[in-house]
């Protein structure tokens, strides 16, 4: 029976086997162990490098030679990024929050929406167009970025009398349309996996294409759903270049611009700030970590079962 | 899931995808409100309110240069936005706003920081092209060549002529630096002369057996004594001599004492092929070899100074604060002096203006005047300096002010230059911000010695040069 | 190859209770075959009046739509003008033809070739290496080893770690004076350590390893997982009984039933190493010497730096056309090594 595994063998039985192995593969397993544990060190010791550094005080972080652990972890560090005079992280932290969760709804909305468009119904031109959502997985965001970031000023003004530059509609918005070609690619891809025996026996019943939507292939869809949602949380929460062009003024920015004022020069606020850098940086790490681990099972299971790898 | 037990209509589930969906509905409402609304104390810039009736009586009252308070309680209520760069500067306006509004209560001031440079300047560009920018925008010289040659800021001699405000004891340099085609387009709200003084940390400098006095003697003293306090071979340095600055500006004032230049007045040519640029640039190479931390690998040299690991620092006006009593709390004894003559006879500068200008956009030019006035004021300036909100204006009456001479190290020691200072030379293309990116660029392999002088500057003088030649943007 | 001899036909059978042309399970490249025979008991595609359904249809599909043209065919078309004028920003583009073009192609600026030469080699070197460093990790961690969802952790958490971040740490990593693989490095005996992401022969690969770092655990990682974890052990029961020891299994099932999903990785792996900016912007600013000066910064810089927009908007487009031709390649020779289980290759 070809039965689709999702998680690894479970413990009972591999360890039912491990008890009755050869000494041959024993040896293999051994090796196997040992070969990822040093792997999973050495990918994180930068890590952890920074956790320590993160616990150091100013003159500990141009000590020399350089130390892995701070004398006295300085807990502080933490409490000292939020109240630096002039950087006003807590307000970074808000920002960053606000755009990534406002994105992520909107993508998740309209990347279903979109999906089901492409996935339940067959309209001339629909082909064509997945042709197009397809092509535009491999542009690269460069090429548009300098007429969008026009388009975000002239047009609205145009319109409306106002810019939005310096806003956070030129972030949010394309969220709420698609939210980009490779989420509606991976939902259409899910949807069309779901019998469609389930939609036949709602039409009996008597169900509206909406109501299909909301009833079936939304609840059906939660792996797929919850990786979509993992991947627009990350791209957004460690966005860069967006913010960088369309915000100007410092209280809007985002963690991702905020952390560069650790980097610059301490201003001339007379307080050294370099040892929070890399408290900052596992400020700004740690929502990350935490979504992930949280969304890991459905990560693996949503890309299964798209068939997206093949 | 995917199996045949599921029956439509069954499923708990279709409680919970309407309450993801009402989520949904729901974060869809706040986002389109709340774009605008949900960010706490930030202030979205607006188009200034219209209204230029009112300030031009307003102006019309005071004729004294100085801020004066108006009297006019009927004058209509004005909005002015200023542009800064966020740091120091940003953060002390948002102290002197509050003064200026009591005195002017019909003008409202907004201030909009904007990401220190290289990014202030395309920020400024698209705001203006935007038309977004603030009416009081600063702009250095770093590009304010290149603003006044795209019409960004509001010719000043008009203004300075209507209100009869007194130039008198402005220096000549710093109004200078603010001059386009002939006419005075920026006022000079912070000046100083660039990396032209030392930081020295007497301890160190004692342990090595020299006094500062002895090391700022000539341009091969500072390196002999820099040699001196450099402990570590190549390669595995514990403590460094000296630390020269980067950039075009720093490079340049030892280009000057050495008696060359960077290019010619036109900003056409170069010229740090010139025999005397060759020699400053050796001695900056040596420097930069055999005393300081390697070129361009990121490490933070006011911090490097504060925990007692550099002896030397090529330094500028704001080191005086940066890093500071505060940072260095007593660990060592540290001072600042002026750099050394050069070989010319005179201690190399390159005369930097902190401009403020009126956006020629700007629908309330005398409500922002008003408050260029007030920046400028000797009261004000008084407090900018001293407490690192700017540098002083490049006028007398603060250049001389006695508190800050006492009390600023930095001014005192470079006090004697600003009245000999050589000006800011600006490429001819007003290419000034991509000259100094492309400097550093190139001349990192010729500091850190993975290339040879020779073939180095013969690379480097190409490409710097095909900078000059490039048209205007 | 072994699925054809052991499954008899070139077809699995289906799962239990769906539909026999369920469409899951097919590759990603293969999805224009989907779209053709989808399950739908679809009439054939001719020309015909637009139904109530096909309305439902569109208008289900319209938010995407509608964000193509507004944020890609709409943009795309206006860089597509921008890049025949000069434009600073603040004043009104002017026609210049095919000046921009010229100038790249025939020297007018000297670092188009060589950033898009360091793209190349960066690209060259980059894609291998974490295509098969992910795909390394990744039948490390489908070992059935316990401890696998920490491991998994740990490894993703690089790829978690914003790019500005990573760049501070690793300059803090590779300071030549005080940092800490120096340090480790003179303690074992080197008397002059290299200047690292400070020295412009090293510049690019310290690059190459922070990347790496970061790339190899991460979503490609994932991509490869659950490829690794579609393969049905049946073919590896069959195989093992055929007498194929572990290296011939390998080759024999995982790799050829994995190219769909290496094929996936490649196109996605080669568009993202081409791309890359933000890592070169923090780290090292495209030095020394413009050493690590990538095509995306060059167009950065050229775009807010120089204020030559017409130009970077040329740029642009000529990145554009780079990658699509490079698709295209990809495309066309993928039809000679990637097996679609099941399916006539397109």
């Amino acid at each position: 029976m070809t039965a689709i595994r999702i998680e690894p063998k479970a413990p009972a039985s591999s360890e039912a086997r491990q008890s009755s192995m050869p000494i041959d593969q024993r040896i293999r397993r051994f090796f196997l162990y040992a070969g990822s544990v040093l792997l999973a060190v050495m990918f994180s010791s930068p890590f952890v490098f920074s956790v320590a550094s993160s616990l150091k005080t100013v003159a500990e972080i141009h000590a020399f030679p350089p130390t892995l652990l701070p004398a006295v972890a300085q807990w502080e560090n933490y409490a000292a990024v939020f109240s630096l005079k002039g950087v006003p992280f807590a307000q970074f932290y808000w920002n960053s929050a606000f755009i990534t969760f406002t994105s992520m709804f909107g993508t998740i909305a309209t990347a279903a929406v979109s999906a089901y468009g492409f996935a339940r119904f067959k309209w001339p031109g629909r082909d064509a167009m997945f042709m197009v959502l397809l092509s535009t997985l491999v542009l690269p965001e460069e090429v548009v970025l300098i007429p969008k970031f026009l388009m975000f000023n002239n047009v609205p003004k145009a319109l409306i009398g106002k810019t939005l530059i310096d806003t956070y509609w030129p972030l949010i918005l394309p969220s709420w349309f698609g939210g980009g070609a490779f989420n509606v690619f991976l939902l259409r891809q899910f949807f069309m996996q779901i019998p469609r025996d389930f939609d036949e026996a709602a039409v009996l019943d008597g169900a509206s294409s909406w109501q299909i939507f909301w009833m079936i292939m939304l609840p059906l869809s939660r792996p797929a759903l919850a990786t979509v949602a993992v991947f627009s949380f990350l791209g957004q929460w460690n966005d860069f270049i967006h913010p960088l062009i369309y915000l100007n003024t410092s209280d809007k920015f985002p963690l991702s611009l905020g952390l560069r004022y650790f980097q610059q020069q301490p201003t001339d606020a007379m307080e050294p700030r370099e040892h929070l850098l890399m408290a900052a940086s596992l400020l700004m790490v740690a929502p990350a970590i935490t979504v992930y681990l949280f969304a890991q099972r459905y990560f693996v299971r949503g890309i299964v079962m798209s068939g997206i790898k093949g | 899931m995917i199996n045949g037990e599921l029956e439509f209509g069954r499923r708990a589930p279709s409680r919970r995808g309407f309450l993801a969906m009402a989520m949904v509905g729901v974060s869809g409402v706040l986002a389109a409100c709340g774009g605008e609304e949900a960010k706490p104390a930030a202030e979205a810039p607006k188009a200034p309110a219209a209204g230029a009736a009112a300030p031009t009586a307003a102006a019309a009252a005071t004729k004294a240069p100085a801020a004066a308070p108006t009297t006019a309680p009927a004058a209509k209520q004005v909005e002015i936005h200023t542009n800064f760069r966020q740091g120091g500067d940003a953060e002390w306006q948002a102290r002197l706003m509050p003064k200026f509004m009591e005195k002017n209560p019909n003008i409202k001031v907004v201030l909009d920081t904007l990401p220190a440079e290289p990014e202030y300047w395309a920020k400024v560009a698209a705001l203006f092209a935007t038309g977004q920018a603030g009416d009081f925008i600063w702009a250095s010289n770093g590009n304010f060549l290149g603003y006044a040659e795209n019409g960004v800021p509001r010719e000043l001699d008009s203004i300075i002529s209507k209100d009869k405000y007194d130039l008198g004891d402005y220096t000549k340099v710093g109004l200078d630096n603010m001059r386009y085609q002939g006419k005075v387009f920026g006022m000079p709200w912070g000046s100083h002369c660039q990396n032209c003084l030392v930081m020295y940390n007497e301890d160190l400098l004692k342990e090595a057996g020299v006094t500062i006095e002895q090391a700022v003697a000539s341009y091969d003293a500072l390196y002999e004594a820099a040699k001196k306090a450099t402990k570590g071979a190549a390669g595995s340095r514990t403590q460094f001599g000296f630390l020269p600055a980067g950039g075009q500006t720093a490079l340049n004032c030892n280009l000057r004492a050495f008696g060359g230049e960077t290019y010619d007045a036109a900003g056409k040519k170069l010229l740090m092929n010139d025999p005397a640029a060759i020699e400053a640039i050796k001695w900056t190479q040596k420097m930069w070899k055999d005393t300081a931390p390697v070129f361009g690998s990121g490490f933070n040299g006011d911090e490097l100074f504060a925990t007692g690991k550099i002896a030397m620092v090529q330094a500028g006006y704001p080191n005086h604060f940066v890093p500071g009593d505060k940072a260095i709390a007593g660990k060592f004894k540290w001072g600042i002096t002026l750099m050394p003559k050069g070989p010319k006879g005179i201690v190399g500068t390159q005369f930097t203006v902190n401009g403020i200008t009126i956006n020629s956009a700007s629908k309330q030019p005398d409500a922002t005047w008003e408050y260029m006035k007030f920046m400028m004021d000797p009261v004000t300036q008084e407090e900018i300096v001293l407490n690192n909100g700017g540098r002083p204006a490049a006028r007398k009456a603060v250049l001389d002010n006695p508190k800050i001479m006492s009390t600023v190290t930095s001014h005192k020691a470079m006090r004697p230059l600003y009245d000999t200072a050589l000006g800011w030379p600006a490429p001819a293309n007003s290419r000034w911000p991509e000259f100094t990116t492309a400097l550093d660029q190139v001349m990192g392999p010729i500091w850190t010695g993975a290339i040879e002088l020779d073939p180095g500057m013969k690379s480097a003088t190409t490409k710097l040069q095909e900078i000059l030649d490039k048209p205007k943007s | 190859m072994y699925p054809d001899r052991v499954c008899g036909t070139s077809r699995r059978a289906p799962l239990r209770g769906t539909s026999p042309t369920r469409t899951w399970g097919k590759p990603a490249h293969a999805m224009v075959a989907v779209a053709n025979t989808s399950s739908v008991r679809a009439t054939p595609a001719k020309r015909r009046r637009w139904r109530a359904t096909d309305f439902q249809g569109w208008l289900w599909a319209s938010p995407w739509i509608l964000g193509f043209v507004l944020w890609t065919l709409g943009p795309m078309l206006w860089s597509l003008y921008l890049a025949f004028t000069r434009y600073s920003i603040i004043r009104a583009p002017i026609w210049v033809g095919l000046d921009n073009f010229e100038r790249a192609f025939q020297g007018g600026d000297s670092l188009f070739w060589p950033s898009l030469g360091r793209t190349f080699t960066w690209a060259l070197v980059m894609v291998p290496l974490s295509l098969m460093g992910s795909l390394l990790t990744a039948l490390m961690l489908n070992q059935g080893l316990r401890g696998t969802a920490i491991l998994r952790t740990l490894f993703f958490i690089p790829s978690l770690t914003p790019a500005v971040a990573l760049a501070v740490l690793w300059r803090w990593i590779y300071q030549p004076d005080f940092g800490a693989l120096n340090y480790l490095l003179r303690e074992i005996g080197v008397n002059s350590p290299p200047a690292w992401l400070a020295d412009a022969r090293y510049a690019m690969p310290s690059l190459m390893v922070m990347s790496l770092w970061g790339a190899v655990g991460g979503g490609t990682m994932l991509i490869f997982l659950a490829g690794l974890q579609g393969i049905s052990q049946e073919l590896y029961e069959a195989a093992e009984i055929d007498g194929a020891g572990r290296l011939a299994r390998f080759r024999n099932v995982t790799l050829p039933l994995l190219t769909p999903t290496i094929f996936f990785n490649l196109i996605i792996g080669v568009i993202a190493a081409l791309r890359t900016f933000t890592t070169a912007f923090v780290a090292t600013g495209g030095g020394p010497n413009y050493a690590t000066w990538f095509y995306i910064l060059h167009l950065y810089q050229t775009a807010f730096q120089n204020f030559e927009l017409g130009y970077a908007s040329a740029l642009a487009w000529i990145f554009f056309v780079i990658v699509i031709g490079l698709t295209l390649a990809n495309l066309r020779l993928s039809r000679r090594w990637v097996y679609y289980e099941g399916e006539e290759a397109i």
